[in-house]
């Protein structure tokens, strides 16, 4: 044709601001990226966060720890039932309290679950954000039947009140456990199709292989905690590195990935799932009878004093620092969430991806706009 | 966790009490560079809490049984900034706190984002909720909140404002004009 205008016409290309959010649907939430773009290539990106931030830090201050539980699992509520943990261990420090046996076994039967439940809708909403919708009703059928799973021990789907301080709500429901396995070898069975439709496709292998690489030593410098860690080849797991609960009578492995691009953090996905089916099996096999909770005096006052605790939730290390003074209130809680930290790479990492590899690479990392903002 | 004892002995300046690791302010950068060239450590969470002149005091670290308030009171009214390492090294069961004890009047602290990018998200954090300066790097800006927040609401002496209304200016020129 030749009758394009060109660079060479003495015409200049300029940057532009592109907001990416904070409402898109690619952000999985309130999430707004500011962009400066040049063409198709993002020459710097500025994370822009807060939309949902609730002040629950100073909320905490002015009720009582029991009323501050189920605050806990509005945070990541992808992942609900295993976000109290951390809070409930900190609670069971702060006033050495010993949590049951079967309680122990429960949660990390539920928090599990709630994991692969967490990871599914992780897979799901990476290939919808590609356009791949079969592969997403995949997960979500297999989700839904934890989800059915995790209502028939608390009475909610999502925002799973199931931890307490001392213990766990309540025991599971009779046949409970039977229901757990088949739903297990069904959800496995949707795995399984969806690795078969997903791993291998060249449409999603070419949007995520090479998709902006971290490398180890980038990982750790950014604070990068849980299933993005081990896909950039940190071999570190608190489950098993610093293990809390019971996890450390359980035999699982703990995938590590060297690549680090957003392909290897979708497969350390579904590799992580599979392990955790395994552990969720062994806890039922080996699931001791007894009390469910301990005896915790129902207007609770810990002794002044401080503690933390930090359990490997869904999205990394979910940390809890409770401050008490004596009273039946928190003198103060701080709360790190792995979601916050997890996105502080993205400034780094996004110049020189084109627009659609940083949707990838924002996917694969993992984040929930509740976990940021709390 | 490495004994805390032989960590204290590589932090220049470092005394341990109650398990953790107390530095002064001007020597935190030094303390965290010491500890990162010891190697395997992520800087993964920053807090702090506001001790007014009436506060609770600190007392024992994580599972160890509280001392008695009078042992342990805070002299003077402070800010506690609390730096939490993970220890990758060794099969941890608690994390390492370094912790600096800030004035309460113009709580500032030099920037560790030099030694740990982490630091960025979680200084800023800091600041927005807390107040607590942070030194030696560019931005602090509001990061939770919005840009024309004023005060800093994780501080006890913050008053809740009246309830705001998070409406467009036309929203209230209409209600001005009684047209609500």
């Amino acid at each position: 044709m030749g009758d394009f205008i060109t660079e060479a016409d003495g015409l200049e290309t300029q940057e532009f601001i592109l907001n990416l959010g904070p409402q898109h649907p690619s952000t999985h939430g309130v999430y707004r990226a500011r962009l400066i773009m040049d063409g198709e290539i993002v020459v710097s990106a500025e994370n822009k966060i807060g939309y949902l931030h609730r002040g629950i830090e100073k909320i905490a201050e002015g009720i009582t720890y029991a009323q501050f539980t189920p605050y806990t699992t509005r945070f990541d509520y992808v992942s609900g039932a295993m976000q109290p943990w951390a809070w409930c261990l900190a609670l069971e420090k702060l006033g050495n309290t010993v949590v049951p046996e079967r309680a122990e076994y429960l949660r990390v039967i539920v928090g599990e679950l709630q994991r692969i439940a967490s990871h599914l809708v992780m897979l799901g909403s990476m290939v919808l954000d590609f356009s791949a919708i079969t592969p997403w009703t995949y997960v979500f059928n297999a989700r839904e039947e934890i989800l059915d799973l995790l209502e028939a021990v608390s009475g909610s789907r999502l925002l799973v009140n199931y931890f307490v301080n001392g213990g766990v709500n309540a025991d599971i429901p009779e046949g409970w456990a039977a229901k757990t396995e088949a739903a297990l070898d069904g959800m496995l069975k949707r795995l399984d199709d969806f690795e078969r439709m997903v791993s291998g496709n060249e449409i999603f292998l070419g949007r995520t292989k090479g998709i902006a690489p971290v490398s180890a030593a980038e990982a750790i410098e950014y604070g990068i905690t849980g299933a993005s860690l081990r896909a950039s080849g940190v071999d570190f797991d608190m489950r098993r590195d610093s293990p809390y609960s019971v996890y450390d009578r359980f035999s699982f492995a703990v995938p590590v990935i060297k690549g680090g691009d957003s392909f290897d953090r979708y497969q350390l996905r579904v590799l992580e799932i599979r392990e955790s089916v395994k552990i969720v099996r062994q806890a039922l096999k080996t699931l001791p009878d007894g009390e469910v909770r301990a005896k915790v005096a129902k207007v609770w006052r810990p002794a002044p004093g401080e503690a933390y605790a930090a359990t490997e939730a869904a999205r990394g290390i979910m940390g809890y620092q409770v401050v008490s003074d004596g009273s039946t209130k928190p003198y103060r809680v701080h709360m790190r969430s792995p979601s916050f930290c997890n996105i502080g790479i993205i400034p780094a990492k996004a110049p020189g991806l084109t627009l659609q590899d940083f949707i990838s690479f924002i996917a694969s990392l993992d984040f929930v706009l509740g976990d940021i903002d709390r | 966790m490495r004994d805390i004892a032989i960590l204290a002995a590589a932090v220049p300046g470092a005394e341990i009490k109650d398990g953790i690791l107390l530095v002064r302010a001007d020597r935190i950068v030094a303390a965290l560079e010491a500890l990162k060239k010891l190697g395997d450590f992520i800087l993964f969470d920053i807090s702090a809490v506001d001790r007014p002149a009436k506060a609770a005091p600190t007392a024992a670290a994580p599972g160890v049984a509280a001392t008695s308030v009078a042992e342990v009171a805070a002299p003077e009214p402070c800010f506690e900034l609390s730096y939490r390492l993970l220890d990758m090294k060794e099969k941890a069961k608690d994390f390492l706190t370094v912790r600096v004890i800030l004035d309460h009047e113009a709580p500032s602290v030099p920037s560790v984002i030099g030694v740990w990018k982490s630091a960025d998200v979680l200084e800023r954090e800091v600041w927005d909720l807390m107040g607590v300066e942070f030194i030696g790097r560019e931005k602090l800006g509001r990061i939770l909140l919005r840009d024309d927040f004023v005060g800093h609401p994780l501080r006890k002496d913050f008053v809740m404002p009246k309830r705001e209304r998070f409406l467009s200016p036309a929203w209230d020129r209409k209600a001005a004009e009684g047209g609500l």
